[in-house]
């Protein structure tokens, strides 16, 4: 028996923790329907009466508490991804930093989630060329309803099957191309773009006074080449950045309509994004309603401020953004002793009474064990030996139902245990090994990896690690001045750094920030720098010339753009997710021991960005010009050694067979196996995207290595 | 294949509480025995719950429809009967064994466990330490001790019977009602606020609580948040087994 446990390489229940809502693929039979009927039936009230509707009031903010970590929190909110499917735009938070620039977290995360692959529909497309693609047939149909086609009678059924089928009639592989040229040219038109905009009125949406460039932007987006100018200009036009001449011209907006402010401040951009985020809503009244899941809450609970601002959130998203259902997960005790007393009584109010977990009871503790088990092809006798009534019966003694966690946490012990050689099948098993940081972030490291869609630039976690992660380093304050671009501040005596979060590549906002930078690090010992990650676009741009000039004077005087490596990515983003899963109770580790451990592991970081050693500045080199955004496009290489040979975003349909016919063959193994089987370890990242997308391939990821599963679906 | 995961359940359902081995489940729906195709059917409809099995009955290995599956319940009450009608006489475990011959073993070691560890029936030892059983209704006819309501309950210790007779859930309830108000209706509430409002002992709210999670009306758990002050923390409940102290508790609707 202890040789079948010992050979596997994955312990089949240390995956406990559920760190992206999508990944869900299994759910036991009957635990928490309740909750999940619940909210499906809140978002339904959502999608009552045909499309086009009037905008509908958005019900209050859904509570779903967790009477203690681990009951499935997530899981439920990956569970209502699938039950909703193509019903929803889903888009999931994690929580922003910053409480002055809350808005602008929530709108940046938005419209990542909205430039994923969706789920639900046609493979390529995105949840926003579906969202647009929507917006855009409904109102094409409008308007040949209205008079915009003569003889609209006899194209009834065509208009109605426009309507009820979008995707089919406007989606990527063009099989009405006559139509999208009709549309684009509609749009494109400055009389006819006007009466497609008067339209939205009639649904009472008021999109202040935007309605032909919310058009104008949805049509450059969704009937445009993947990488193209036009989409990457959407993307940054729907974040609420300033757009350059060209990119505005090519989605055909006005001067007026390229509304991002090149010299802003922070609440300017706020106000901003919190407009953008309105006319998503506005729209979805011509399709799909969204839902915003508002999800590791327990990270408010770390400042006064923050919990503050989430309850401000909450309550305007209610008062004033229809169309759209949020939900807020949060562990019981975290939300009574840290969060609510820090929330307005207002704020308070614009929750729902409280949707409670449920914890697994012993019949369905079966259930999962085995579900576990059988998903590594071990056979029903190993299944009924691991699941000796004695040992289940003693994870029961004290109450009829635990936390799912618990009963995996207990169960990977087991496992471990039955592993060994001479162990007895019956009784409790030994206390739980617990993990050592070092482990711990280890397999946290390798879990981001394995999910690209966290290798994006996400501006809390920089804030997190110049606010939190810093705090105490070498005697430093920590500061938030009221500068418009360089908001966090370390100061010491003798020297200053400042830090400003910037995903955006306007040259003009780029500019600006310079001329901060430079009137900041006036006066000696200063810095001033600002993060770039490998999805965002280099500064400065490969055009520019006047900006370019005023950054490298900037460069000399004190600026530096720091470009992290993907290696450096994912090592941030798991050191934030890691001390969050301390605070949240996810892990076995008081988050204290996690931030003194993650403040040495990242000593080498400070002592890189508090230097304010001059050294020698070489005039910015002239850098090639990029795709705009390749999707999943990634470096691991150090930013500042030239890359000759980049890795490839995607494997080859060939390389992909290969790599399902080997792991068809072990079911279970090493990813470095499946590169040497690949032929290039440079494929890596690529071949961690193929395993999120396909659907019998998993990825298990370790404190060595990353094993990737073979599952048959 | 010929046969759909309907047709799977279809039969399963026809053949009841006498399950089906694997080829003559394929017969029934005309497969091949050996099938892959019915094979991962079975697998996915086992993980959606609506089949469980393979059971092993005396040579077979059954698969039954889930409304049909033998449950460790049925056969709790099986062995209860049994014992009850045994009386005072002790019945060993090869008796007991024959008398739930064609059984589900897994089923049946779970049921033996379950009614011991809830009191049900009394396990003791010979001299040769063979196992013995009698039900406890035998023990307490002969005690002349009142069984009380709740027979799901193992006997409290000494220490703790005239403390749990103090205290009950009716004395927690308006407490537990105006707290979990005042925390804008969640319903988790911490043992330490309960403590702080009702005159009793630790230990009698503790053991309150205890008695009440075994039978489902409360549920406890361990804390969320590192910021609780460390009178809550030590107002909380510690289970022998379990790394964290149970620091709130709910009280379960119609308890």
């Amino acid at each position: 028996m202890s040789r079948v446990f010992a050979s596997l390489p994955v312990n089949p229940f240390e995956a406990d923790v559920i760190r992206e809502p999508r990944e869900v693929a299994y759910s036991v039979p009957g635990l928490n329907d309740s909750p999940l009927n619940h909210l499906i039936a809140e978002f339904g009230r959502l999608t009552v009466g045909e499309l086009p509707r009037n905008p509908i009031p958005s019900p209050k903010a859904q509570l779903v508490v967790s009477p203690e970590a681990g009951y499935g929190k997530s899981h439920l909110l990956g569970r209502l991804f699938q039950a909703l499917g193509p019903r929803a735009t889903q888009i999931y938070l994690l929580p922003f930093q910053a409480p002055e620039r809350a808005w602008q977290s929530i709108l940046l995360a938005t419209v990542q989630e909205l430039d994923r692959p969706s789920q639900h529909d046609l493979r390529e497309e995105t949840q926003l060329d579906a969202f647009a693609m929507g917006v855009l047939a409904h109102i094409a149909a409008d308007f040949m309803v209205k008079g915009g086609v003569r003889d609209h009678d006899r194209l009834k059924r065509e208009i109605e099957h426009l309507r009820n089928h979008p995707l089919s009639f406007l989606g990527r592989d063009r099989p009405n191309r006559g139509l999208v040229d009709w549309l684009k040219a509609l749009i494109a038109s400055r009389s006819d773009s006007i009466k497609l905009a008067n339209l939205l009125k009639t649904h009472r949406i008021d999109l202040q006074g935007r309605e032909k460039a919310w058009l104008q932007v949805l049509a450059g987006y969704t009937f445009s080449e993947k990488d193209s100018v036009e989409r990457y200009a959407a993307l940054s036009w729907f974040r609420g950045d300033p757009l350059e001449s060209e990119e505005a011209a090519a989605l055909g907006l006005s001067a007026g309509d390229n509304d991002g402010a090149v010299d802003t401040t922070a609440s300017e951009i706020n106000a901003m994004s919190l407009r953008r985020l309105h006319g998503l809503c506005a729209l979805s009244s011509y399709y799909r309603p969204f839902l915003f899941c508002f999800d590791q809450t327990e990270v408010y609970g770390s400042d006064k401020g923050l919990a503050d601002a989430l309850g401000n959130c909450i309550s305007r998203m209610h008062a004033n953004l229809p169309n759209h259902l949020t939900i807020v997960t949060t562990n019981a005790t975290n939300w009574t002793t840290d969060i609510l007393p820090n929330m307005k009584r207002a704020d308070q109010d614009r929750f729902s009474d409280e949707i409670r977990l449920e914890g697994i009871e012993r019949e369905r503790s079966r259930i999962l064990i085995a579900k576990r088990l059988q998903d590594f092809q071990l056979d029903d006798g190993v299944v009924e030996q691991f699941i000796e009534p004695a040992w289940l019966l003693s994870l029961f003694k004290a109450q009829q139902s635990i936390g799912v966690r618990h009963l995996l946490t207990r169960a990977a012990a087991r496992f471990r245990e039955l592993g060994r050689p001479h162990v007895r099948l019956e009784g409790p098993e030994p206390p739980p090994k617990l993990p050592t940081v070092d482990e711990a972030f280890a397999v946290e490291v390798n879990n981001v990896r394995t999910k690209p869609a966290l290798h994006h630039y996400n501006q809390d976690c920089l804030m997190w690690f110049t606010q939190v992660l810093s705090n105490g380093f070498d005697g430093v304050t920590v500061k938030k001045p009221k500068n418009r671009y360089f908001s966090t501040h370390w100061a010491w005596k003798d020297r200053a750094v400042y830090f400003a979060f910037e995903g955006g590549d306007n040259n003009g906002r780029w500019r600006a920030m310079a001329k901060e930078a430079v009137e900041l690090a006036a006066g000696g010992r200063r810095r001033a720098i600002v993060f770039r990650t490998p999805d965002l676009k280099p500064i400065p741009g490969p055009r520019w010339i006047a900006a370019r000039q005023t950054i490298d004077q900037a460069c000399q005087k004190g600026l530096r753009i720091e470009r992290l490596s993907l290696d450096e990515v994912c090592e941030l983003h798991a050191a934030r997710e890691l001390y969050s899963n301390a605070l949240q109770g996810n892990v076995d580790l008081a988050p204290a021991e996690v931030l003194a451990w993650l403040k040495a592991r990242f000593r080498p970081w400070f002592e890189k960005y508090s230097s304010v050693n001059d050294r020698p500045t070489v005039k910015l080199p002239l850098e090639p010009p990029r795709a705009p955004k390749p999707p999943g496009k990634s470096s691991t290489s150090d930013a500042s050694k030239p890359e000759t040979h980049p890795a490839p975003a995607r494997l080859s349909d060939i390389q992909l067979r290969r790599v399902v016919d080997h792991m068809k063959e072990r079911l279970l193994d090493d990813i470095n196996e499946v590169l040497k089987a690949l032929g290039s370890p440079l494929l890596r990242e690529a071949l961690l995207v193929e395993v999120e997308k396909h659907p019998n391939l998993k990825a298990h990821p370790g404190p060595q290595t990353i094993y990737l599963q073979w599952r048959i679906a | 294949m010929a046969g759909s995961e309907e047709d799977i359940v279809r039969a399963l359902a026809r053949a009841g509480t006498k399950g089906l081995a694997a080829a003559a489940l394929a017969k029934a729906i005309s497969a091949p025995p050996a099938s892959k195709q019915l094979s991962s059917a079975i697998t996915k409809l086992k993980s959606h719950g609506a089949i469980r099995g393979p059971f092993r009955v005396g040579r077979f290995s059954l698969f039954f429809e889930a409304k049909s599956a033998p449950t460790r319940e049925h056969l709790e009450s099986r062995i209860e009967d049994l014992l009850r009608r045994a009386g005072t006489r002790v019945t060993t475990r090869s008796d007991l064994d024959k008398g739930m011959k064609g059984v589900v073993q897994s089923l049946y070691k779970d049921a033996i466990s379950a009614l011991k560890a809830e009191g049900k029936i009394v396990e003791l030892r010979n001299a040769r330490r063979s196992s013995l059983y009698v039900h406890r209704d035998a023990i307490i006819d002969q005690l002349r001790v009142e069984s009380g309501g709740d027979r799901g309950d193992r006997p409290p210790s000494s220490t703790q019977s005239s403390e749990a007779a103090s205290i009950s859930l009716d004395d927690v309830r308006p407490y537990y009602l105006a707290l979990k108000a005042e925390q804008g209706g969640i319903s988790t509430v911490k043992i330490y606020d309960i403590l702080k409002k009702l005159d009793v002992s630790k230990d009698e709210l503790h053991a309150l609580l205890l008695r009440e999670a075994k039978r489902g009306r409360v549920s406890l758990h361990a804390a969320s948040t590192i910021y609780l002050p460390r009178e809550v923390m030590e107002a909380g409940i510690r289970v022998e087994g379990e790394q964290q102290p149970y620091v709130t508790f709910i009280l379960r609707e119609g308890s």
